[in-house]
């Protein structure tokens, strides 16, 4: 156990002083400084826009930071051979594999407290100037939301972790990441369109059973989506987060413990 | 009493398109015994890796049983006993030797105080305690081999499994390493090691075997045959004369 | 030559070039820009899946796209076809199809396409949607109350808003008299005045609190003008034929000016018009 821990920890480490972290940082206090000057363009809807903007960009600084440095921290691993003196310690494979994904959850809940807190800034400062009856803004709700985004990225690493567990190279397991990503945020709205029925476009059975398929294999990432919800205050329904955390421990364990199972079988040569 | 013992060992790989089959390692049987030096030697891709990766477990046998203090490789028990320096190590970027120790030591359940004497000492006897805190990024090829060796080290193991140990050490490393690997055996450590550098294993092994295309082609008591016969690279010269014979 | 000079000649060449150049890039983009910009909207679901989970930003950057509309053509307000209140239009409805909760489209298509375009009904199905989505929010229901009773003359519909309104928190208490009022045909002139001060109180955009500080002016002055046939009616026993006639009836000293440069003038039906017809547009 303590094991597993310090790899964890050293896994952190190795993540927090690597130097694109920097970059991701740098990038996003930008875009909230970006924030500051863009919500000047909008009349009423000032605080959403600033919580779009916030919420928009800890999301996306978040994800380059998945899926580059953590997969990075993974397929290095394996590509320069790291994982020898990880093995060769009394640690087992799937040790190895559940402190690799802590590691990478210590860096994901670390940087988003850094992100959330400096993106609160411009979203209090729009809040201050502008005051309206029909505005709402909950920071219960805007905080909800910045858990969310780390759960969702969380899951990200997860699934990023069991693509490296049986790639060899670190860009096929990045090109699969993102591509889960991408079905993972759209398999929800593609549901949602073919249930409209266009009129004059027959969508044929088989092409409906991929999406649905899809929608079971894929981690709905819409799930974890709330920034709508957060910019405007909007209360979520009761027991959502509870069935969000759920789905996500449970999608979570499943893609940790197949990287496990995957790694047990696995040679290093 | 033996404490490596490897039973027909056989391991077949398959090439990655072509899926065809290369043997790396054929019906090797060995045993070594407690508190013995053991030296391995052979050319380039005869096998000594292949065998050293599959005493840590990184690797499995496609046929025979190896076991380890009569227990399997797999079993944590096993590597709590087993210190590994693998060939042309590589660390994490960013850490520090003195992290790095203390990571070794962590997994092994070994308790801070101790952590620290035993790494104070190890980078002491390895010359690095002036870079201890610097990331291993910035090392040089042999402060990376002597952090590696630090590493193995750390939980004060009974067997040592060292892969090509004095490769990218400088002389004086070299002599270094050399003198620490001559403590350990005072110390009545097992220790298992691939070297190309038969003058270093004329001097510190008990045994030695040569692998040569992944047969063990001979196995040589260096104190005792040595010294009625000639030098170990002779008989290595003769060895792998012997298997080109052989493939013509 | 020295070696070391090659690479550097080649650079010196290349940022020439770059410099010489970058006015033609430019024109040759702004060329294919044109192309672009005659209305070109995505269907909403395309824009959802490409947008991923950025939908928020999608509708912003969307919104400011739309509102460079208003920028550079609302002084040109004239000048804007068909095609271009329609493409106003798609943008806004494909805007609050990301973002159902976003008040500013909503304000500005409603603003732009019932007062400007004449488009009162897609003006109502983008007030609709707040409703419905906004549904804490009582502001929208009201303008569309609003829209029905001053551009469509539906009072009953207008009233029925107004009560919706009336109910949600933070409404003005006036709401429920002026829905009241809508039901009996009562006051058009006035009620519309009391509408517009709302409105133009509730504004928070210089430019659009200009305007309906514009309409405002006209609406009272329109009141003047239906007082003072009032009296005249009173007086002489009979509706004016013109407005003179109340000039010479000494009941006002002059005749009002229509800041939006049109002149007032009595209807058949009786009612005071303007020639700039600043309520309908688009019937010119």
């Amino acid at each position: 156990m303590r094991g597993l821990l310090s790899l964890a920890y050293i896994t952190f480490v190795e993540g927090i002083r690597s130097r694109a972290i920097f970059g991701i940082f740098i990038m996003a206090i930008l875009m909230f400084a970006a924030s500051l000057t863009l919500t000047n363009l909008f009349m009423r809807d000032i605080v959403k826009v600033a919580a779009d903007l916030s919420l928009a960009t800890i999301s996306f600084s978040g994800l380059l930071m998945v899926l580059f440095i953590g997969n990075n921290l993974l397929s290095k691993d394996i590509d320069k051979r790291t994982i020898y003196m990880v093995i060769s310690r009394p640690i087992s494979r799937a040790q190895y594999m559940f402190g690799k994904f802590l590691g990478l959850f210590l860096l994901i809940i670390a940087s988003t407290i850094f992100l959330g807190i400096i993106s609160s800034i411009p979203v209090y400062l729009a809040g201050i100037d502008y005051e309206n009856s029909t505005v709402i803004f909950k920071w219960n709700i805007y905080l909800i939301a910045i858990i969310m985004i780390a759960m969702k990225l969380a899951l990200i690493a997860a699934v990023t972790i069991f693509f490296t567990s049986f790639t060899s190279t670190s860009f096929i397991s990045l090109v699969l990441t993102i591509a889960t990503y991408i079905i993972g945020t759209s398999t929800e709205t593609v549901r949602g369109i073919l249930k409209m029925k266009t009129e004059g476009i027959e969508i044929s059975p088989a092409i409906e059973a991929i999406i649905q398929g899809a929608y079971y294999i894929f981690p709905n990432l819409s799930t974890f989506d709330i920034k709508l919800q957060a910019s405007h205050g909007l209360t979520l329904p009761e027991g959502y987060i509870l069935w969000a955390i759920t789905y996500w421990l449970i999608y979570t364990g499943i893609m940790v413990s197949a990287a496990s199972i995957i790694m047990n079988r696995r040679e290093f040569p | 009493m033996a404490i490596i013992e490897m039973d027909s060992l056989t391991k077949v790989y398959k090439k990655e398109f072509t899926r065809k089959k290369v043997c790396a390692l054929n019906d090797l049987s060995l045993k070594i015994k407690e508190g013995e030096v053991f030296g391995f030697l052979g050319p380039n891709g005869a096998g000594k890796s292949t065998t050293i990766k599959m005493l840590i477990d990184l690797i499995r046998p496609t046929s025979g049983h190896l076991s380890i203090a009569g227990r399997k490789v797999s079993d944590m028990s096993v590597k709590r006993l087993i210190g590994y320096l693998p060939e042309n190590p590589y660390f994490y970027d960013h850490l520090s030797a003195k992290e790095l120790l203390k990571f070794g030591g962590r997994s092994c359940d070994m308790d801070s105080a101790l952590i620290k004497s035993r790494s104070d000492s190890l980078l002491d006897q390895l010359e690095l305690t002036e870079a201890m805190k610097r990331p291993l990024r910035s090392y040089s090829k042999g402060m990376v081999q002597r952090a590696g060796l630090a590493l193995a080290l750390i939980h004060d193991p009974q067997i040592l499994i060292l892969d090509e140990p004095m490769s990218g050490l400088d002389p004086m490393g070299r002599i270094k390493v050399f003198n620490l690997i001559l403590k350990l055996k005072g110390e009545g450590k097992t220790i298992f090691f691939s070297s190309h550098i038969l003058h270093d294993i004329e001097r510190l092994c008990d045994r030695a075997a040569m692998l040569i295309n992944g047969r063990l082609s001979r196995l040589v008591d260096v104190q005792k045959e040595l010294s009625k016969e000639d030098t170990l690279e002779a008989i290595f010269m003769e060895e792998v004369g012997k298997s080109e014979g052989i493939r013509e | 030559m020295n070696l070391t000079m090659k690479p550097l000649i080649f650079f010196l060449i290349f940022l020439i070039a770059y410099i010489l150049f970058l006015p033609n890039f430019e024109t040759s983009r702004k060329t294919i820009k044109m192309e672009e910009v005659k209305g070109l909207t995505l269907p909403p679901a395309i824009v959802k899946l490409l947008s991923l989970e950025f939908r928020n930003i999608a509708a912003d950057l969307l919104f400011i796209r739309a509102s460079q509309f208003y920028g550079g053509k609302v002084e040109t307000i004239d000048s804007s076809t068909k095609e271009d209140w329609q493409w106003l239009y798609r943008n806004i409805d494909l805007v609050t199809e990301l973002d159902p909760y976003f008040q500013d489209p909503y304000y500005m298509g409603n603003a732009f396409l019932s007062w400007d375009a004449g488009m009162v009904k897609e003006a109502n199905s983008l007030l609709k949607k707040a409703t419905y989505a906004r549904d804490w929010d009582w502001m929208f229901p009201f303008y569309l109350g609003f829209n029905n009773f001053y551009f469509l003359g539906d009072n009953k519909t207008g009233a029925e808003y107004l009560r919706i309104a009336s109910q949600r928190p933070g409404a003005w208490d006036f709401l429920t008299t002026l829905a009241a009022r809508l039901y009996y045909m009562e006051g058009k002139t006035e009620a519309a005045r009391a509408f517009m001060e709302k409105m133009w109180e509730n504004e928070n955009d210089p430019k659009r609190k200009q305007f309906y500080l514009a309409r405002l002016d006209v609406l009272n002055k329109i009141f003047f003008l239906e007082k003072a046939v009032d009296v005249y009616e009173s007086r002489i026993g009979l509706p004016p034929g013109e407005l003179k006639a109340l000039v010479k009836a000494k009941i006002i000293r002059e005749i009002p000016r229509d800041p939006y440069g049109g002149s007032f003038y009595i209807d058949r039906d009786g009612s005071i018009k303007t020639t700039s017809n600043l309520a309908s547009k688009h019937s010119r």
